[in-house]
C-alpha cells in the first residue's frame, strides 16, 4: 500500500514540461495571459475550503494531528514575469508548514513558449500526498489555461475578492491629526509650486493656500483639508488643517484620519524636496505618523 | 490592440494606467506610492508568536509598507509589524504585495494612448483563506488611493483593468473578539 502510494505521489509530483501558445511577444501579452491564468486557477483552489495540519513528522495516535489541523492557505508569489510559485497549507508561529509548493516557470524561446511545472515541495503521509486533488487540480488548471492562450473567466477570481471585501475585519486604528505647522525660507511662489505636486485631488487654489479634497466617494466625499501661508521677515509658515468632526463610525472616522495624516505626510515631503531644512513645528498627537509608516 | 484583462470586480487583476507626466523624473510615482500607503488605515491583530517552547498572544500592527524594487519599480506590501523589530524582518511577514512600473511594451503603450505614459500596477503576491483574499480592504483601499493619486496630479488619466474604486461598506467591522 505505501509503496504504490509513493509511486502515485511520484507520478502525480513528476516535472511537467510543455510548449504552450500563449500570444508573443511573451512580456508584451503572454505574461498577461500567464499571470490571469494563475490567478484563475489559484482561486479556484482558494475556494475549495480545505483544511491541513500544522504537524509533521509520524503521529501514530493521530491526537496531536486532530489538533493541529486549520483552514489552509493558498498562497501565490510571482516573480518576475515568468515565475509563480502556488503553496498550499497553514502558516505556524515557526514559519510555514507546505502541503505542497507548485512553481510555474514560462521560458520564451525559439521553439515557442515552454510552461516547466514542478512541485519543490510536499508533505507525505503514509505515502499519499496531502490534498492531492487540489494539487491536481491546480496544475490541470494552470497547463490548461496557458494551453488556451487567452484570457480566462474571471468567476473564480472576482469571487475570492468579493469575499475578502464581505469578510468582517478588524476595527481600524483611527490616527490623531489635528494639524501640523511648517516652517520654511523658500517664497510663497515657490511653495505653490510645490504645493502642486501633492497627490490630492485640489478642490481650489488662491494665493495664500490650496484647499484639497481627501477623497472622492464615500466617508472622505466632502471632507476637506487645506493648506495657509503666512509670512514674516524670515520665513514663510505653511499650516496644513483638516477640520473634521467624528461621525462616530469607526471605519469612517479611521478612513478620513489616514487620509488627513497622508496628506500632511505629502505636504512634508514635497516641501523637503526644495527644503532640506524646513522645521516642523508642531507634531501631530496620534500614535502614528506619516513618516514612521515608510518601512524601507 | 492588447487584450488587457478588466474584471472591474477583482482585487487581485492589474491596473494600467495612462499617465501624461509634466517631469522627466520618476519623483511623481514615489509621491503617489507612499501617499497611498500612508493613506490606509492600520489594524491591530493579535497573533501567536514563539515564546520558549510554547507560543504567546502578540498584538501586531498589519498596515502598508513601501520599498524600491528592481524588477517592480515600487512595492507595497501589508505586513503585520512587531514593535521594536527591523523593516526587514516586518517586511517578510506579508499578506499581500503590491509592485508598479513604467510598462515599456508596445501593448501597454498602445492602450495608455500617445503621449502617455504607461504605469502597471500588478498584485504580484497574495493569500487566500476560507475561499476570500486576505487583507482584502486594504488591498482594495490602496488600490483606489493610488488611482486617485495619480488622477489628482492627472485629470485626464486613462485608467484600465481591474478595481480601483471603494465603498465604505466594503470594510465590515468584526465583533470584538473575532479575529
Amino acid at each position: 500500500m505505501g509503496i504504490s502510494n509513493k509511486l502515485a505521489t511520484k507520478i502525480r509530483t513528476a516535472a511537467k514540461s510543455e510548449v504552450v501558445s500563449l500570444p508573443r511577444p511573451y512580456e508584451d501579452a503572454g505574461a498577461v495571459v500567464a499571470a490571469a491564468v494563475v490567478r484563475a486557477a489559484s482561486s479556484t483552489i482558494g475556494q475549495l475550503r480545505l483544511t491541513s495540519y500544522t504537524a509533521r513528522g509520524k503521529d501514530f495516535l493521530g491526537v496531536r494531528q486532530s489538533r493541529s489541523t486549520y483552514i489552509s492557505v493558498v498562497s501565490v508569489s510571482q516573480r518576475g514575469q515568468s515565475t509563480w510559485s502556488v503553496s498550499l497549507g497553514v502558516q505556524t508561529v515557526s514559519g510555514w508548514a507546505f502541503d505542497w509548493q507548485v512553481k510555474v516557470v514560462l521560458v520564451d524561446g525559439a521553439t515557442g513558449i515552454t510552461a516547466n511545472i514542478t512541485t519543490p515541495a510536499a508533505l507525505t503521509r503514509d505515502g499519499t500526498l496531502a490534498n492531492k486533488s487540489a494539487h491536481g487540480e491546480l496544475r490541470d488548471l494552470v497547463l490548461t489555461g496557458l494551453r488556451a492562450g487567452s484570457l480566462p473567466g474571471g468567476g473564480a477570481e472576482v469571487a475570492v475578492s468579493k469575499a475578502g471585501l464581505a469578510s468582517r475585519q478588524l476595527e481600524p486604528v483611527r490616527e490623531q491629526a489635528p494639524g501640523r505647522t511648517l516652517r520654511t525660507r523658500l517664497r510663497s511662489g515657490e511653495i505653490l509650486s510645490a504645493l502642486a505636486l501633492v497627490p490630492f485631488p485640489v478642490q481650489d487654489r488662491h494665493p495664500g493656500g490650496v484647499r484639497w479634497r481627501l477623497g472622492e466617494s464615500g466617508a472622505l466625499a466632502g471632507c476637506v483639508a487645506q493648506v495657509s501661508i503666512t509670512a514674516d521677515d524670515a520665513a514663510r509658515s505653511i499650516e496644513v488643517h483638516c477640520p473634521v468632526q467624528p461621525s462616530g463610525d469607526a471605519v469612517a472616522d479611521a478612513l478620513v484620519a489616514a487620509r488627513a495624516s497622508a496628506l500632511f505626510g505629502a505636504v512634508e515631503r514635497v516641501m523637503r524636496r526644495l527644503d532640506p531644512g524646513i522645521e516642523r513645528t508642531t507634531e501631530p498627537a496620534g500614535t502614528l505618523t506619516a513618516d514612521g509608516r515608510q518601512g524601507r | 490592440m492588447t487584450a488587457f484583462p478588466a474584471l472591474t470586480d477583482s482585487i487581485l487583476g492589474p491596473i494600467l494606467i495612462g499617465f501624461t507626466a509634466t517631469r522627466q523624473d520618476t519623483q511623481f510615482i514615489d509621491d503617489v506610492w507612499r501617499t497611498a500607503a500612508d493613506s490606509v488605515p492600520a489594524t491591530l491583530p493579535v497573533l501567536n508568536v514563539q515564546a520558549g517552547k510554547g507560543t504567546q498572544p502578540l498584538k501586531h500592527q498589519r498596515r502598508v509598507l513601501t520599498a524600491q524594487g528592481t524588477e517592480y519599480l515600487k512595492l507595497a506590501q501589508l505586513c503585520d509589524i512587531r514593535s521594536q523589530e527591523s523593516s526587514e524582518e516586518s517586511w517578510s511577514r506579508w499578506r499581500w504585495m503590491v509592485a508598479a512600473k513604467i510598462a515599456p511594451d508596445d501593448g501597454s503603450r498602445e492602450l495608455a494612448g500617445r503621449g502617455r505614459t504607461p504605469i502597471r500596477i500588478d498584485v504580484t503576491s497574495y493569500r487566500l483563506q476560507a475561499g476570500a483574499v486576505v487583507g482584502a480592504q486594504q488591498l482594495a483601499l490602496f488600490r483606489h488611493f493610488v488611482v486617485t493619486g495619480f488622477r489628482a496630479l492627472d485629470p485626464g488619466l486613462v485608467v484600465f483593468g481591474a478595481q480601483h474604486g471603494w465603498q465604505d461598506s466594503w470594510w465590515p467591522v468584526a465583533h470584538k473578539g473575532d479575529q
